[in-house]
């Protein structure tokens, strides 16, 4: 075999398996082997001989670069599996960590529940002071005006049906007035009584409170039940006040101009404060 | 001669003539044909393709004296000396265990 021949074969045996690049250096430098040959003085045919077959040489070649193809396939695969378990292990700390994250953050709620949290729904809508004294002052016109209306009535009837003389009634006018004013007397006592049935009944409102649009709520955000009713409008703002000459509720009236929620004396022992009224304002 | 053990050995005594000195390929193949007459098969460059494409070779043309064509030599690289010394001293722990086997 001569040189272009076996240099031939070998170019063949691995044309289109190599980039034409690698084969041209090949085949160059199998080339180099004869040229180096012959100048030592062999000839092509013995320098053939004993480089032996190009196609030999070839598979060699080939075999050669498939494992180096294998190793670096193999070697780009583990690259690619580390780098998905350093991902997927990346992943998995920071869900660990938004889960951590949100178990502090319920914990943290459930051992100290909020003020906000507990009072939230009425937060920011509390009835200024100087509304709730309107409402109260209203009230109090209201009960004034009922008295003296009711008054009339139970007092005036009689005198006129009696014609400004006792004439028919006689003395026994005299001790329907003084009884009637009896009853007077302990209906100013019951109009706080009355109050607190309004308030209960309607959820909230006294009729001042109804002008003023705003309410009594329970901070637990329940309906009022009808004892914390009568506790708030009669035992505290009725009979303790006035036991008091009024001292207790002007004390309450200060008291709830600082206290949280605008609690006063009553709002206390109801665990109520006044809100506006979110639906009529 | 088991085809990977003679691999091995072939590019291990081709690094340690390159640790020498550059060499082009006729010369490289000259030495291994007189140190191993029974194995050259004329793969060598294989062998140095294999040397080369890790890096453990690299290759420069130079001007032969006498004047024709340049050639095309090999020098080790870093990488290269590092490989050899420890391909060396694998083989030296190799022998010595063979050597206690006898």
């Amino acid at each position: 075999m001569r040189k272009e021949e076996f240099l031939k074969e070998l170019r063949y045996s691995l044309e289109g398996r190599l980039p034409d690049a690698d084969i041209r250096e090949i085949t160059s430098d199998y080339g180099d082997v004869f040229e180096n040959a012959s100048a030592e003085g062999k000839s092509e045919q013995e320098v053939a001989d004993e480089l032996g077959s190009p196609a030999k040489i070839a598979r060699t070649i080939l075999e050669e670069d498939e494992l180096k193809k294998r190793e670096t396939a193999a070697r780009e695969a583990e690259e690619r599996a580390r780098m998905a378990e350093n991902e997927a292990r990346a992943a998995r700390a920071a869900e660990a960590e938004a889960r951590a994250a949100a178990d502090q953050a319920r914990d943290a709620f459930r051992k100290e529940p909020a003020a906000d949290a507990r009072y939230g729904p009425f937060a920011g809508r509390m009835a200024p002071m100087g509304t709730r004294l309107a409402a109260y002052l209203t009230d109090g016109v209201i009960q004034i005006a009922l008295l003296i209306f009711v008054g009339l009535v139970i007092l005036g009837i009689p005198m006129l049906l009696s014609d400004g003389r006792y004439g028919y009634w006689g003395g026994r006018l005299t001790v329907y007035f003084q009884l009637m004013t009896l009853l007077l007397v302990a209906a100013v006592g019951c109009m706080n009584l009355l109050t607190a049935v309004f308030v209960w009944a309607t959820n909230g409102y006294t009729p001042g409170k109804w002008l003023f649009k705003i309410r009594v709520v329970r901070l637990s955000g329940q309906k009022i039940t009808f004892m914390e009713a009568v506790m708030r409008e009669f035992l505290i703002k009725g009979i303790a006040s006035g036991m008091t000459s009024g001292l207790l509720n002007l004390f309450s009236f200060i008291w709830g101009c600082s206290s949280d929620f605008n609690k006063t004396v009553q709002d206390l022992v109801a665990d109520t404060t006044v809100v506006f009224d979110e639906r009529r304002g | 001669m088991d085809a990977q053990l003679k691999k091995g050995v072939l590019e291990m005594c081709i690094l340690l003539q390159l640790r020498k000195k550059d060499m082009y390929g006729y010369e490289i193949m000259k030495i291994i044909q007189d140190a191993f007459p029974e194995v050259y098969d004329g793969s060598i460059y294989t062998i140095l393709r294999r040397l080369k494409s890790e890096a453990y070779t690299e290759n420069y043309m130079k001007d032969v004296p006498s004047g024709g064509p340049q050639r095309k030599y090999y020098h080790i690289t870093p990488a290269g000396l590092e490989y050899t010394a420890r391909m060396v001293s694998e083989w030296e722990r190799l022998t010595e265990s063979v050597e206690r086997m006898r």
